[in-house]
């Protein structure tokens, strides 16, 4: 297996930048995909419905070679991972909002009915 | 000059979780449910690791109170950027808001905070009541609710607290040390990294009971019996409108 430290500078040509580079997004990739399931695992999705949707789609891609292709799934991984995290914290700050505030609605409801009263 | 900021935080059910009631009344299922940290203390450890950021605050002690599956959450603030973590195994017991301020009023004094802030309420028994009774017990002053902490960087001796009121907003100027609860609008509480996590799983948490501490947590509530609310029942189809009316006039509607 190639390691990033095991290779020598001396021969360092362009072939072993690029599988150095190879190496390198395996292990990006490979953390992302953690990333991903972690989140998965505290969010209100459930780690078996990232699982079950992420996994396929990294299966599918990973016989990819190019690394300017390897480098646009990341990015997109990168963006997935943003989105999940920002409809987490959406989702949990309804559900609280919902539990613990006044709701507008209800509000101006009561107030309709006090006024009729009066 | 030495900031300390003090967050005591809860374990509780995960907000997303559908709550179910055991089987004798007694209490709710917590056997196999996924447990978090209460929100509010997510936003509560989320204000004090800002003000470490911005230069105000020098450490962040996180401390929670239960059994030992508590340090989960400890760890889980100290992967967010608390510095230190304080677990009181409480066992067993459940420990009631009173024992709880109790509890940290003696934390306090071994610790010498500047500031303690604590989330408004815990998800599970709702109680909003540890801040308050934290900040009778010490005598120091109190902002519930806070919308906004603004603390001067050239004299940290004050700290002014916008809390979200019924008619608007209250600004409050207070000497410290004091108390401050969250509301929900403070912040958006952070995300720990992954690599974080592993590293807070080494962390050492400093371990007390309440004896050592020195205080009786027994309590003079009982709980009688915890119930779930009564189920919904369907609607009904009408295929006129006398049908209709019939009914409204049989609830007494119109």
């Amino acid at each position: 297996m190639f390691r990033i430290g095991s290779i020598s500078t001396s021969n360092f040509t362009q072939s072993t930048l690029a599988v150095n580079e190879l190496v390198q997004s395996r292990y990006i990739v490979k953390k992302l995909y953690k990333e991903l399931l972690y989140l998965g695992r505290i969010s209100f999705l459930g780690v078996d419905y990232v699982r079950d949707r992420a996994k396929p789609q990294f299966l599918k891609n990973a016989n990819l070679t190019d690394i300017d292709e390897i480098n646009k799934c990341i990015e997109r991984t990168k963006y997935v991972i943003k989105e999940v995290e920002a409809m987490n914290k959406f989702h949990k700050y309804r559900h609280l909002k919902k539990s613990y505030e006044f709701n507008e609605y209800l509000d101006n409801f009561t107030k309709e009915k006090f006024n009729d009263q009066i | 000059m030495s900031f300390k900021v003090l967050v005591p935080i809860k374990r509780v059910v995960d907000y997303a979780v559908k709550i179910r009631v055991k089987g004798d009344k007694s209490g709710v299922e917590t056997n196999g449910v996924k447990m978090s940290m209460n929100p509010f203390d997510e936003i509560a450890v989320e204000e004090a690791i800002r003000l470490k950021e911005k230069g105000i605050a020098t450490e962040v002690v996180a401390v929670s109170m239960g059994p030992k599956t508590c340090q989960e959450t400890i760890r889980g603030s100290i992967a967010m950027g608390a510095d230190k973590g304080i677990h009181v195994d409480g066992g067993t017991t459940d420990l009631q808001p009173l024992a709880v301020a109790k509890l940290l009023k003696k934390l306090v004094d071994k610790e010498k905070p500047n500031l303690v802030i604590l989330g408004k309420q815990a998800i599970d028994d709702d109680s909003n009541q540890t801040g308050q009774m934290l900040a009778g017990l010490l005598n120091w002053p109190q902002a519930t609710f806070a919308s906004k902490v603004d603390i001067d960087k050239s004299s940290p001796n004050s700290v002014k607290v916008t809390r979200e009121i019924d008619g608007g907003l209250e600004t409050l100027s207070m000497k410290l040390p004091a108390i401050i609860t969250c509301d929900l609008r403070l912040n958006e509480p952070r995300y720990a990294k992954l690599q974080n996590i592993m590293k807070s799983k080494k962390a050492e948490l400093q371990v007390l009971t309440p004896q050592e501490l020195g205080v009786d947590t027994n309590t003079n509530l009982k709980t009688i019996s915890v119930e779930e609310p009564p189920k919904r029942t369907g609607g009904v189809k009408v295929d006129s409108i006398d049908a209709v009316i019939t009914s409204l006039k049989k609830f007494a509607l119109i």
